[in-house]
């Protein structure tokens, strides 16, 4: 199990630090000591069974660490949901996993008070009921759980492109295989300091700023919220050495510190989620002294890439995302599946025992997104001949906000549902700035007025915030073409198109 | 310009207008500054997300050089344009030389 693998680090080394969060300095001993009194806190209040599912809504945290190995050594399942969904959002991912119960923010109680229906409120447990000291379960006697290695852990939730969210399930093999993987490609060694600022609800803050460092006795300091100026004070105070990071904070960072002396202890800085922009990676090493090392990865599959040198690498074709991570495999396919050689584009797939076994109820997604054990991404790249990956595209409709991805038929479905609204078509569009917004084109029925503000309320009242469009055009037709297909290939526009 | 019913005086209009330019092209939304009114919260035509509101104050900083207190970065502040304008009339005069600080 997952949990054995933190056990080992514990007894190696029980007296070094694991977890610092806000005031709170925790050992790999403490921590041992907390997974247990969660363990058991979890098991008076919610008695959960092998194979149960617990949602947590909670920030980067001990709670959040804590819980996670807990319900793992329970034989159960961690399904964290994202602290931005709705009501609606909650309700439908709870009733696809039937929570056993939920572990949350206090500040989130009143989202998931409207879901009482989906979950009764006294099985919604707040983060800071969660002991600190497993004294008060000493007469409980240690939990006897025989969970195989092929049995989820972690429930993660990527947007799709049908409407609904797809559950990816990282079993305990999958996460035992991330962690040494990833830990061994990037040489991750005790002492090491990472900055978690990414959430962990996320795939890339989950493994990546999470998981793998801990597994391989490193220290996380977590970051509750992300501001520029508390990463550089946090940076500084505890000497990070590591940051996953994405985009988004890298932009915001070096838009935001201009002295070059925060972060001075940063030297391995890792970027995935979404391509890097060349001007924020450029501005970064000169301001800071070290590179922005790309990466890839997906919730199915873990860390696919990373680079490992500290060169930065030109693609001539698209985004090069750096070498294979250790034990990972992967081919480029044409069009009928067949392998091509390199420098040749196709669509990428990989292989690893850190990827998932299939998605959670998707019997027929399975089918198609499998061939011989290999995983197909839906990104478009080669390979070159140094072992490195170029992306060039991405098939299909998914959008990539930051990192996020976003599901445009969700929107549509939810825009469609106004009743003076005859479609909806929902895309993305640049920012100018080297990222993507998502734009809705709206299509009234005749002589029914639509406004801005219709289409806001009626998505905030449906989606989380993030997902609502930043660009809303009212369009007489859909822009579809004579053959019915819509423009979707369109080359993206630079500036903000017409007006409300 | 539209009229500005119980508008802000005005040392502060020429901050309102700044700061629904700067929204406006912060988030890249296709809206005009008129489509935003002073009574209305900002968030009506728009969602305003943890990164939306790190785009826009970011972009207000550097518009006004100034710095909010990390205590103000809240979505009931940025939200109301009325809140913000006189936050943001506030920092300006701080951060200018001779002001309070």
């Amino acid at each position: 199990m997952i949990s054995d693998l933190l056990n080992d680090v514990v007894r190696q080394q029980p007296g070094q630090l694991a977890l610092v969060d806000g005031a709170e300095r925790i050992t790999f001993g403490e921590l041992s000591e907390r997974v247990r009194a969660a363990r058991d806190w979890l098991r008076e209040t919610l008695d959960p069974q092998p194979g149960d599912a617990i949602a947590v809504s909670l920030d980067n945290s001990w709670q959040f660490v804590a819980s996670f190995f807990a319900v793992a050594e329970l034989g159960c399942v961690l399904a964290p949901c994202n602290p931005q969904w709705r009501a609606a959002e909650l309700r439908a991912h709870a009733t696809r996993l039937t929570f056993r119960g939920a572990i949350i923010e206090p500040r989130f109680r009143g989202e998931w008070d409207q879901v009482l229906d989906a979950i009764p409120a006294n099985r919604v447990l707040t983060a800071d009921a969660i002991p600190s000291s497993a004294s008060a379960f000493s007469s409980l006697p240690p939990p006897t759980v025989e969970a195989s290695e092929e049995t989820p852990a972690f429930f993660l939730s990527t947007s799709g492109s049908t409407g609904t969210p797809r559950l990816v399930p990282r079993s305990h093999r999958n996460l035992r295989a991330t962690a040494e993987n990833v830990g061994s490609t990037l040489e991750i060694v005790p002492g090491r300091r990472f900055l978690s600022v990414v959430p962990f609800f996320s795939s890339n803050g989950f493994h990546n700023g999470m998981l793998m460092p801990l597994l391989r006795g490193a220290t996380l300091v977590m970051m509750r919220q992300f501001t520029p100026a508390g990463c550089a004070e946090l940076g500084n105070r505890e000497r990070v050495d590591t940051l996953f990071g994405s985009p988004f904070v890298y932009g915001y960072l070096v838009d935001s510190i201009s002295d070059p002396a925060s972060l001075a202890s940063l030297q391995y800085c890792y970027s995935g989620g979404a391509r890097l922009p060349s001007n924020v990676a450029d501005r970064w090493r000169q301001r800071f002294g070290v590179p922005i090392r790309q990466s890839y990865g997906m919730s199915e599959t873990g860390l696919i890439t990373a680079e490992r040198t500290a060169e930065a690498r030109e693609s001539s074709v698209g985004a090069c995302i750096g070498q294979l991570v250790r034990n990972v495999e992967a081919i480029i396919l044409g069009p009928g599946g067949e392998s091509l050689g390199l420098d040749e584009i196709g669509e990428l797939a990989v292989r690893s025992g850190s990827l998932m076994s299939g998605y959670f109820g998707e019997p027929e997604l399975n089918r198609s997104r499998f061939l011989n054990g290999f995983f197909r991404t839906g990104d478009l790249g080669c390979l070159d001949s140094t072992g490195r990956i170029h992306l060039t595209g991405r098939m299909g409709r998914g959008i990539n906000i930051a990192g996020t991805k976003i599901d445009p038929v969700e929107i549509e479905r939810v825009v469609e549902m106004l009743p003076n609204v005859a479609s909806c078509h929902v895309d993305a569009v640049s920012n100018g700035r080297g990222g993507e917004v998502v734009r809705a084109r709206v299509v009234p029925l005749e002589g029914r007025p639509v406004t801005r503000r219709d289409v806001i309320e009626q998505c905030r009242q449906q989606l989380a915030e993030y997902k609502l469009p930043r660009v809303i055009e009212f369009l007489e037709t859909s822009p579809a073409n004579l053959a019915g297909k819509i423009l979707r290939d369109r080359p993206p526009e630079s500036g903000p198109a017409g007006s409300s | 310009m539209e009229p500005l019913l119980n508008g802000p005086g005005s040392s502060s209009r020429e901050t309102v207008d700044r700061i629904r330019r700067v929204f406006i092209d912060s988030l890249h939304l296709n809206l005009r500054e008129e489509d935003l009114h002073y009574e209305d919260k900002l968030d009506e035509s728009v969602g305003l997300d943890s990164v939306a509101v790190l785009d826009f104050v970011t972009a207000l900083e550097k518009e006004f050089q100034i710095t909010f207190e990390p205590e103000m970065l809240t979505i009931d502040l940025v939200r109301d344009l009325k809140e913000l304008t006189v936050y943001v009339d506030e920092r300006v005069a701080r951060s200018a030389p001779g002001g309070l600080q």
